[in-house]
């Protein structure tokens, strides 16, 4: 099936192969969570997209899907079976949507900006902030070093045997700290 | 039509699962040569260290014996940095601050989640692992290692390895698009040669530098007031410990947290009565550390970690005191 997934977002297959991977979709949050991955691979090897999809997107958009399905069923009183499928090809269309079209959704987990789609488990509230992420300023950064001596210690041997956080602490001319404070 | 593609299929499953293994092997066999290069070899040379549109140059001397693994390194530009670890402590020349910070290591458990053989097989359910290509760096033969995260919530890996010894030559750490976060690399390196004693002692005079020690021995706890209930795929607690830090007052609470490769800090010490102008709040970065802080409950939260913002802001936010 992950074939089929991966064919329909190159937009390659058949009516009747895109038809059985929308179904599938739209029930399984196993290939939803591959569908997200194939697409978060592809925009990286194309590095065309300044968005990409966050994880968890695709359950989202069929939790609220299917929320809304619900609310038909009420009005409206469709068969279980034919909403399943509705809200799995919604939900597919959707995510192609986002995809294709390449919308600023809820996302980017980019080096400059941060979505958090945090869910307080004490409220069920969930909250949704992009944030900045600016450079660390020069005071904050010599606060920081105690912190980054202690944390080097855990570092794995991929940094030279934790020597890549040590460089961090040193490794930093005056130029480096100047244009950091007129930032 | 159906016993051909299965036949097929089948091959391919097979030589994708050998191709693998032969992978695995061979970057166990890395791993552990470059681990061990650290324990047993000295060597010296310079090499530059890049994070955004920064070029840092850097000395290290790498010497091992009796007494263990002692290392001294320099900041060859701007302010005459250097650091001087042993098995024991951390120091910290910082002649531009005024100050020396003085860190006592923990006992065992060094280069801690270092990447032997052991932990490569739990890398794998967050990382692809693949040694790749042959090449030079520092006109020595060295073999890549490519590190390939499995989602956004970690950074990936280049590594060139020295072929010869398994000295790690260049290391780059590379962002969910493939982009350079922050890269380091020997420009020159003598592997093998003895180093004489006076290449570990401070180069710069020490004299009027305020001396900022650690107090006491780190404490490691079991369980713990503090605790973030929310941790990207892979991501579990390594360890927790109470420990000093240099020209703190407070005890502050230690807690790691590691996918096996990456790894976050996160610090919870109690906010004073003097003020701290200086405390860490919202979201910041330098090169591949993202640092985060808030404060809760009269605590200072501090996160740091070579992690992308977005795993670095997941923990930061979900730090909350409970068991």
């Amino acid at each position: 099936m992950k074939e089929q997934i991966s064919a329909l977002l190159d937009g390659e297959g058949n009516d009747l192969e895109r038809e059985h991977a929308l179904r599938a979709l739209g029930t399984d949050p196993a290939l939803r969570g591959a569908w997200e991955r194939y697409h978060l691979a592809s925009a990286a090897i194309r590095r065309e997209l300044e968005v990409m999809v966050s994880p968890g997107l695709a359950d989202r958009l069929q939790e609220r899907l299917q929320h809304e399905a619900q609310e038909n069923t009420a009005r409206r009183s469709l068969s279980p079976r034919v909403l399943k499928f509705t809200a799995g090809l919604a939900i597919a269309a959707s995510v192609a949507t986002v995809a294709i079209l390449n919308l600023p959704p809820l996302v980017s987990p980019s080096a400059v900006s941060v979505a958090r789609n945090a869910s307080s488990p004490a409220t069920g509230k969930s909250k949704s902030t992009v944030a900045e992420t600016r450079q660390t300023p020069l005071d904050q950064r010599n606060a920081l070093n105690p912190y980054l001596v202690q944390h080097g210690e855990f570092t794995p041997a991929a940094g030279m045997n934790g020597l890549l956080s040590y460089v961090r602490v040193i490794g930093r001319d005056s130029a480096a700290t100047d244009n950091a404070n007129t930032e | 039509m159906t016993g051909f593609f299965l036949r097929r299929f089948t091959l391919a499953v097979q030589l994708g699962l050998a191709a693998s293994l032969a992978q695995a092997a061979d970057a166990q066999t890395l791993f552990a040569r470059m681990h061990q290069v650290g324990r047993s070899l000295d060597y010296e040379g310079t090499f530059v260290y890049q994070h955004g549109d920064q070029l840092e140059s850097l000395r290290i001397v790498h010497k091992t014996g009796t007494s263990g693994v002692r290392e001294r390194l320099v900041s060859l530009n701007g302010a005459p940095r250097e650091i001087i670890r042993t098995d024991s402590e951390v120091r910290c020349y910082l002649p531009d601050e005024n100050a020396a910070l003085i860190e006592h290591r923990r006992a065992g458990d060094r280069n801690f989640p270092a990447l032997l053989p052991d932990s490569l097989a739990l890398l794998k359910g967050n990382y692809t692992v693949h040694v790749g290509k042959e090449g030079r760096v520092a006109g020595r033969k060295a073999v890549s290692v490519r590190i390939k995260p499995r989602d956004a919530y970690r950074y990936g890996y280049l590594l060139w390895a020295d072929e010869a010894s398994g000295l790690l030559l260049k290391a780059s750490l590379l962002d969910e698009r493939g982009g350079v976060v922050e890269q380091y690399m020997f420009t020159q390196v003598s592997i093998g040669k003895p180093i004489p004693e006076s290449e570990l002692k401070p180069q710069y005079p020490t004299k009027g530098i305020v001396w900022q020690h650690a107090d006491d021995e780190t404490q490691a706890l079991s369980t713990g007031q503090w605790t973030a209930t929310r941790l990207p795929v892979g991501f579990t607690l390594s360890a927790r410990m109470m420990r000093m830090l240099p020209a703190h007052k407070q005890p502050v609470e230690h807690l790691v947290y590691s996918d096996g490769l990456a790894v976050v800090s996160v610090f919870v010490e109690k906010v004073g009565d003097e003020a701290k102008p200086n405390a860490l709040s919202g979201l910041t970065h330098m090169g591949a550390v993202h640092a985060f802080g808030k404060v809760v409950d009269g605590h200072q939260v501090t996160v740091v970690g070579e992690a992308p913002a977005l795993t670095v802001d997941m923990i930061g936010e979900s730090v909350g005191s409970g068991p």
